[in-house]
């Protein structure tokens, strides 16, 4: 029993840090952009879609590079042709206008890859399991696990310790003297939202060989990443961290105890956290609010 | 170097600036006078591009800089001092001004400026480089909010109101480095009332109800009580 529950904690720290990739992208495009960007999902599945047609030429390192990197430039597109017409309007109209993007991206992946699953074997070096001395655990949900590391670390340093990522932040806070000290935030913008889709494909990269690859897996964790963000509270960087790893332990104990309600769970989570805190877990003071 | 010709400017539907005029001559200093609510930040406003007049004309160096956005107006060499600085909070004071930093002095003899150069003239702001703006005073929120903006090697500064809620030794400093800006070669539009900062300007603009109604000799309306009292009912 105790080493089910080990195996599932496990599962739901490696499953709460793709969820923190994720929810980092839409929480960064939300709390600059002030767009509920719902083709974040989609930009996910699309890394995934992208990996498993780029590994056969490019194996899995340089497609794990180029994947995210293809996402990002999707990003930068949808962000220049479309999103940035909605900012400043009602919030309703980004919200309207990603969601049908969404819909049809989604539909593209049908016409391109079809409408079956497809899998992505794990890279050979990290094949098989590892003995932690406790349990046998696969080796390639902990490189997968150490890599969504990486990547946080990458962010929050990216965020908190370079002269661009401080631009970002003050953006997020005084868009207009961001702009009147000279910056070019229209630029900066447009970087934001490219760097929250690169977020979503890496996250869809490193998990397409745990998860079978279908069209509705954007959907699928979109609604996660968009509780993450409202539970760890919109903006705060390690709040969606934190928020993350709740959601992916508590989903992942919850179908190990009572899989019936564990697509419930994290709506529960939220529902509580949002009557004790409205602002969510660290709302209070988040890094893109200077 | 600035023009402003006849520019008519909107929030929504209400008009606030009529037909206004004004102009500034490289390393002039020219004090924006009037009562509250005549105008004279829709004026600092418009000429950066935050709110943009609906007709008229705005050149700077000779350039139509008139509804393009505040970023090009900025680093077209116009400096922006907000009323309320409008410091990042979160950021240290260092943070603060690399976001204003823009490489490169603006030519025109004006030496650079650069870290090291605003903290030889912002000694407060040395003591305070590596704490984040939310827990600096007044005064020196201030100073930095003065120097981020210098740091964009701007040509022509725009200051709001800056000695406005300060304690009167942080009045003095601030002064003295308008004084400075001036001696250095800088042009300035300020809005304020301190006859401090008066004394130190080269022209005076009075506003009322967003019109332009007085353009005079700094000297003359400090020495002329009557034309004071008129003007600015003080």
């Amino acid at each position: 029993m105790l080493g089910t529950l080990m195996a599932f904690t496990l599962n739901g720290i490696v499953l709460g840090l793709i969820y923190a990739v994720v929810a980092l992208g839409f929480t960064l495009i939300l709390g600059v952009m002030e767009v509920i960007n719902f083709t974040h999902g989609v930009l996910f599945a699309y890394g995934a879609y992208l990996a498993y047609t780029l590994q056969p030429f490019l194996g899995f390192w340089l497609s794990m590079l180029v994947a995210p990197l293809l996402v990002g430039l999707m990003g930068l597109a949808i962000e220049f042709f479309l999103v940035r017409r909605v900012y400043g309007q009602n919030p309703l109209f980004g919200l309207l206008l990603t969601f049908g993007l969404s819909m049809a991206l989604e539909e593209v992946i049908r016409m391109i890859w079809g409408r079956v699953g497809r899998s992505v074997t794990a890279p050979a070096f990290v094949a098989g399991s590892l003995d932690l001395g406790f349990m046998l655990y696969s080796r390639y949900r902990l490189f997968l696990a150490a890599l969504a590391i990486l990547v946080i670390l990458a962010v929050w340093y990216f965020l908190m310790r370079t002269p661009y990522g401080a631009v970002i932040r003050a953006g997020a806070f005084d868009a207009e003297m961001v702009m009147a000290l000279g910056k070019n935030l229209p630029w900066m913008r447009s970087l934001v939202f490219a760097l929250g889709a690169v977020l979503a494909g890496i996250a869809g990269v490193i998990a397409a060989p745990i998860w079978s690859i279908r069209p509705p897996m954007g959907t699928a964790i979109l609604m996660p990443s968009y509780l993450i963000v409202v539970l760890g509270g919109i903006g705060s960087f390690w709040g969606t961290i934190i928020g993350g790893l709740i959601i992916g332990i508590s989903t992942s104990i919850s179908v190990m105890i009572f899989p019936r309600i564990s697509d419930l769970v994290p709506y529960l989570l939220m529902a509580l956290v949002l009557i004790w805190r409205p602002r969510g877990l660290m709302g209070e003071k988040s890094i893109l609010e200077v | 170097m600035l023009r402003v010709e006849g520019i008519n400017t909107f929030y929504g539907a209400a008009q606030i600036l009529f037909d206004l005029s004004l102009s500034i001559e490289r390393g002039e200093t020219v004090c924006l006078l009037g009562r509250n609510g005549a105008g004279k930040t829709t004026t600092l406003r418009s000429i950066m591009g935050l709110t943009s007049p609906a007709n008229g004309r705005i050149s700077f160096n000779g350039e139509d800089i008139t509804g393009k956005p505040s970023f090009v107006i900025a680093q077209r060499g116009i400096g922006f001092v907000p009323e309320d600085r409008r410091i990042f909070p979160s950021l240290t004071v260092r943070r603060n001004l690399d976001i204003g930093a823009k490489k490169g002095s603006s030519g025109n003899g004006l030496a650079e400026w650069t870290e090291k150069i605003i903290f030889e003239h912002f000694p407060q702001l040395a003591k305070v480089a590596d704490r984040v703006g939310e827990y600096l005073s007044g005064g020196e929120r201030q100073m930095l909010a003065i120097a981020r903006t210098l740091m964009g090697n701007p040509e022509l500064v725009l200051l709001d109101e800056p000695t406005e809620g300060l304690a009167p030794l942080m009045v003095q400093e601030v002064i003295r480095i308008i004084q400075t800006l001036k001696e250095k070669g800088m042009s300035i539009l300020l809005v304020e009332q301190h006859p401090k900062a008066l004394s130190i300007a080269d022209r005076v603009y009075v506003m009322s109800k967003g019109e332009m109604v007085y353009e005079g000799d700094a000297k003359e309306i400090l020495d002329d009580a009557a034309l004071k009292q008129r003007l600015l009912g003080i």
